[in-house]
């Protein structure tokens, strides 16, 4: 595996207060990688580091961009907090933080993906307007283009940011906590729309939350955050009674439904 | 109608009509983006701020010497303090101990008292220092008039050029950033302009006026829940219409202008909210 992002020594937190410390890792191009912690572990900010919105305290973040995919012609590593958007990051944020009093339509929206690959003074084209239908239909939202953003189910929504990320043209989609609020079906429905992204395009997923067994089944490898501790590995190496305990201080047991993986406390 | 053809008739009203659909236009469309990052505060504050610099402009004229009917230049003074805290404003930060609105209200606070205290200590009659203060439609010349026209067609660039930042960062900054664009620069940017409009408005048309153009055609826009271009369109021309019918009563049945815009823009509002309650059925 080729790794696409790098993190050296990096230290992240806001103004004195350090929220993760000395992280070393890497991220492989086209994997499932999922962070998983708690509310106020720190996997927002960590997010937050990656999409270039919060600059490290300390060390850098690298991403590797390929030749012709951006402004470096030869392509190679750049580093994230300086380069913002050289890297394009489709960025699917929590549906609660989008606010819906704005008049806009799920193609407004979409639309507004293909802002990053325009310049300043270029309006969005014929082009444009193509892919975010394209994009749509993708999500299985495609009769839904001229519809109110809030006047859409959750899982809509869900799907309508999904839209607009896969409109960047992103080599990573960076979801946070998509399946917050969902029921059962609603949760299944994204994490497969997502499993049909990767096979459809190799796309590089992370994909933050605070439910473990969510993820457990569709990440290839795991972050767990708690209380400044981190821990990464594949998820067969992450997910033991052992680790959990040691991470979580709780007895937990690791088994297996059919082909899937449960964690009971 | 004889008395409206008189009105018209008149160049001093012809300049007040100009003057005011001008600030109306400009200060509806920006209420768009005001009411929508639910910033209506900031707005009310910049204006106070905006105060703040015409009222330093007379105090300091005093201390210089200036007497009687001279006075330092008080629009450099008020537009420069206004883009300072339009600046300042714009820019995003970390909530810790106290939410962000809470520096607006102190802003918007600290700014009135100065104001009232500078002019208190100033050698200026009430009267002048009142309309420098706050401004009146009717006062309106034709040179303000240029003026404003100007500031339109800059705005209106500024706008045509920047519209789809303005609206990303003012949507999902955080999506915006990931994207590659410079989120608090063009924040800083949107809020410049409605720093300059809301300084050089309230000069020609008064405090209430320009908070009034930059709330409630808005508000009603909204109401309709159309699209985003429809929102513009109906905010523009709501308030229009309100400073046109308006200044018309006013004229008409001899009451003050400002507060007579206000009430017109408060009935279409109020109109707007009944007919969406009781939606007509059929056809």
């Amino acid at each position: 595996m080729t790794p696409l992002i790098e993190f050296k020594d990096v230290t992240l937190g806001y103004r004195r207060k350090t929220v993760l410390e000395q992280l070393n890792f890497s991220i492989y191009r086209g994997e499932f990688f999922g962070i998983v912690g708690a509310n106020g572990s720190g996997k927002t900010t960590l997010l937050r580091a990656l999409l270039g919105i919060l600059k490290p305290m300390h060390g850098t973040i690298s991403g590797h961009v390929d030749a012709g995919d951006s402004d470096l012609p030869e392509g190679g590593w750049v580093d994230l907090s300086s380069s913002v958007g050289m890297m394009r990051f489709g960025y699917v944020p929590q549906r609660d933080s989008i606010d819906e009093i704005f008049p806009l339509t799920a193609r407004d929206i979409v639309l507004m993906g293909r802002y990053g690959a325009l310049g300043p003074l270029q309006r969005p084209g014929d082009r444009d307007r193509r892919l975010a239908g394209e994009k749509l239909a993708e999500v299985g939202l495609g009769d839904m283009a001229g519809k109110r953003y809030s006047e859409l189910s959750g899982g809509q929504k869900q799907r309508v940011l999904i839209a607009r990320a896969l409109a960047a043209e992103a080599k990573v989609l960076a979801f946070d906590e998509p399946t917050n609020g969902m029921d059962l079906e609603g949760e299944h429905a994204i994490l497969d729309l997502i499993a049909q992204l990767r096979a459809d395009s190799r796309v590089t997923v992370l994909f933050v939350s605070h439910m473990l067994n969510l993820i457990a089944n569709a990440a290839d490898r795991l972050m767990l955050l708690h209380d400044g501790a981190v821990r990464i590995g594949r998820v067969d190496e992450i997910l033991t009674a052992q680790v959990l305990r040691e991470i979580y201080n709780v007895d937990v047991i690791v088994d297996q439904v059919g082909n899937k993986r449960v964690i009971v406390p | 109608m004889s008395k409206l053809l008189e009105m018209i008739q008149q160049d001093f009203m012809q300049n007040v009509l100009a003057g005011t659909m001008i600030v109306a236009a400009i200060c509806s469309y920006l209420g768009v983006f005001i009411v929508l990052r639910r910033a209506v505060f900031v707005g009310a504050a910049l204006a106070q701020v905006s105060s703040l610099g015409v009222a330093l402009a007379l105090f300091l004229g005093g201390f210089m010497g200036y007497a009687g009917h001279a006075h330092l230049p008080a629009q450099p003074f008020a537009l420069a303090l206004t883009v300072v805290a339009a600046a300042l404003m714009a820019v995003q930060y970390r909530e810790r101990r106290v939410p962000r609105e809470t520096s607006v209200g102190v802003i918007y606070a600290s700014a009135a008292a100065i104001a009232i205290l500078l002019v208190a200590v100033s050698s200026h009659g009430e009267s002048e220092v009142l309309n420098l203060l706050f401004g009146n439609v009717l006062t309106i010349t034709f040179t303000e008039v240029v003026g404003l026209a100007t500031l339109a067609f800059v705005v209106g660039l500024v706008h045509g050029l920047f519209y789809k930042e303005f609206l990303f960062v003012s949507f999902d900054p955080d999506m915006a950033t990931a994207l590659g664009l410079r989120a608090r620069l063009w924040n800083v940017a949107l809020f410049l302009t409605i720093g300059v409009t809301i300084s050089l408005a309230i000069r020609a048309a008064g405090a209430l006026v320009v908070f009034n153009f930059l709330v409630l055609p808005a508000a009603t826009a909204l109401m309709l829940g159309r699209g985003l271009w429809t929102t513009f369109a109906v905010a523009i021309a709501t308030g229009i219409l309100s400073a046109l019918s308006g200044i018309s009563i006013s004229y008409v049945v001899d009451w003050p202008s400002g507060p007579t815009i206000v009430a017109v823009n408060t009935l279409l509002l109020i109109v707007t909210v009944a007919a969406r309650a009781n939606p007509v059925r059929g056809k």
